[in-house]
C-alpha cells in the first residue's frame, strides 16, 4: 500500500504502523519527525505459547526411594536411545531474555560506549499487540544474542520519559544504532518480526 | 498473507532528547497521573467483555486468533473505566489519562475504529486482518502482566 506522509502521529490518524526516522544527536534541540504511515496486515508470528518444558535432566527420584526393595526393572532397564538431542535448557529460566529498564538506565545505555544495536520496547500493562510484540522480542533476543540489545520500558511506569520520547501508540519500538551518526528508527504497532531483522541488519 | 511497502522518509532537522545526564525529578506529586492498577475488578471486566461481544457482532469484527490478546485488552479496558470513568484505549499513551477520558477521542469503541473499523489494540478484526479469529464471544483468560 502507498506509503503516505504526514508530520507526528496524532489523533485520528492510522494507528497500524507508524515508521518515523528521527536524527538522533547528542545535543538535540527540536525535534521533527517526518513519519510515513501506511496500512499493514501483518504475517502472524507463530502464535505458539512459549512453553517451556517441565522435564528436567534430574535423576529419576524413585530409584533412590526404597533402598531395601531393588526393583529389578530398574536395575535392568535397557539404557535409553536419545531420539533428538535435547535442548540445552540455556534460555529456560524463570526471567525473560528482554529485560525491563529505568527511564534512568536506558538513559545511560544510549550515552554509553556500545558495539551493538539498541531496541527499545515502550509497552503497557494492558496493552494487547504488546503481548504479541514481546513474543517476538523474545525471539529475536534468542537469535542475535549478544548482537543485539533488546530492552522494554514500561510507559505507565516510566511516564515522563515515554512522554519525552514522543510514545503515543503502543507498542512502541525505538531502533538506536550504535554509531550515533546513523539515524534511530521508531516503529509504532505490532510489527513482523522479519522486519525487525530488516531493520537491525540493514540500517543499524 | 499481504504485507507492506516499507517506505520511510528521513528529516534531517532533527535530534531528539534523552535529556540530561541526571534523568529529571519525579513531579508526580504536582501532578495527577493516572496509572494502571494491578487488577481491574471483576464487575468491570464483566462489563467490557459483553461489551466488547456486543461490539464485536453490531460492526461484524471478529476477536483475535490468541485469545490472550482480546482478554488483556479487555482488562485494560476495565481497568480505565475503573479509574477514569470511561473505557480509554490501553493501547496509548496519554499525557493526561483524565482530560483524554473527557474529551473522548480514545474512548472505547474510538473515532478510528467506529469510522474506519480499525483497531489498533487488535480487540475487533476485520476479516482480511491475519489475525482475525472467526468468533465473537470470548472468554476471559487469566494473564499475567508483562
Amino acid at each position: 500500500m502507498p506509503a503516505a506522509f504526514s508530520p507526528l502521529p496524532h489523533a485520528g490518524e492510522k494507528s497500524t504502523i507508524t515508521v518515523a526516522i528521527a536524527k538522533f544527536q547528542e545535543r538535540p534541540t527540536t525535534m521533527q519527525i517526518a513519519a510515513s504511515i501506511f496500512s499493514f496486515t501483518a504475517t502472524p508470528p507463530p502464535l505458539c505459547v512459549c512453553h517451556f518444558p517441565s522435564k528436567t535432566n534430574l535423576p529419576n527420584s524413585l530409584s533412590s526411594s526404597k533402598p531395601s526393595l531393588p526393583s529389578p526393572l530398574l536395575s535392568l532397564s535397557p539404557p535409553r536411545k536419545l531420539i533428538c538431542r535435547p535442548p540445552s535448557g540455556k534460555y529456560v529460566r524463570e526471567d525473560y531474555l528482554v529485560k525491563k529498564y529505568s527511564a534512568a538506565e536506558v538513559q545511560e545505555l544510549v550515552k554509553g560506549e556500545r558495539n551493538v544495536p539498541l531496541i527499545i520496547d515502550f509497552y503497557a500493562t494492558w496493552c494487547g499487540p504488546c503481548i504479541l510484540m514481546a513474543q517476538e522480542l523474545e525471539m529475536l533476543a534468542v537469535e542475535y544474542e549478544s548482537n543485539a540489545l533488546i530492552l522494554k520500558v514500561d510507559t505507565d511506569d516510566e511516564y515522563e520519559f515515554a512522554r519525552d520520547m514522543q510514545v503515543r501508540g503502543l507498542p512502541t519500538l525505538y531502533f538506536i544504532s550504535p554509531d550515533p551518526s546513523k539515524d534511530a528508527i521508531r516503529t509504532e504497532g505490532l510489527i513482523p518480526i522479519q522486519m525487525m531483522r530488516d531493520i537491525i541488519d540493514n540500517d543499524m | 498473507m499481504t504485507t507492506g511497502t516499507l517506505q520511510a522518509s528521513i528529516s534531517y532537522g532533527v535530534g531528539f532528547a534523552i535529556s540530561s545526564v541526571a534523568a529529571p525529578p519525579r513531579r508526580l506529586r504536582h501532578r495527577h497521573v493516572t496509572l494502571a492498577k494491578a487488577e481491574p475488578t471483576d464487575k468491570s471486566v464483566e462489563i467490557m467483555r459483553k461489551f466488547s461481544e456486543q461490539y464485536a457482532r453490531r460492526s461484524g469484527t471478529y476477536f483475535c486468533v490468541d485469545k490472550g490478546v482480546t482478554s488483556v485488552v479487555i482488562k485494560g479496558l476495565a481497568d480505565h473505566k475503573d479509574a477514569l470513568g470511561a473505557p480509554l484505549c490501553p493501547c496509548r499513551h496519554y499525557d493526561d489519562k483524565a482530560a483524554e477520558a473527557t474529551q473522548g477521542f480514545w474512548n472505547c469503541p474510538c473515532v478510528p475504529m467506529r469510522e474506519r473499523k480499525e483497531c489498533h489494540c487488535m480487540l475487533f478484526l476485520t476479516l482480511d486482518n491475519d489475525f482475525a479469529g472467526k468468533e465473537q464471544v470470548t472468554v476471559m483468560t487469566n494473564f499475567k502482566a508483562l
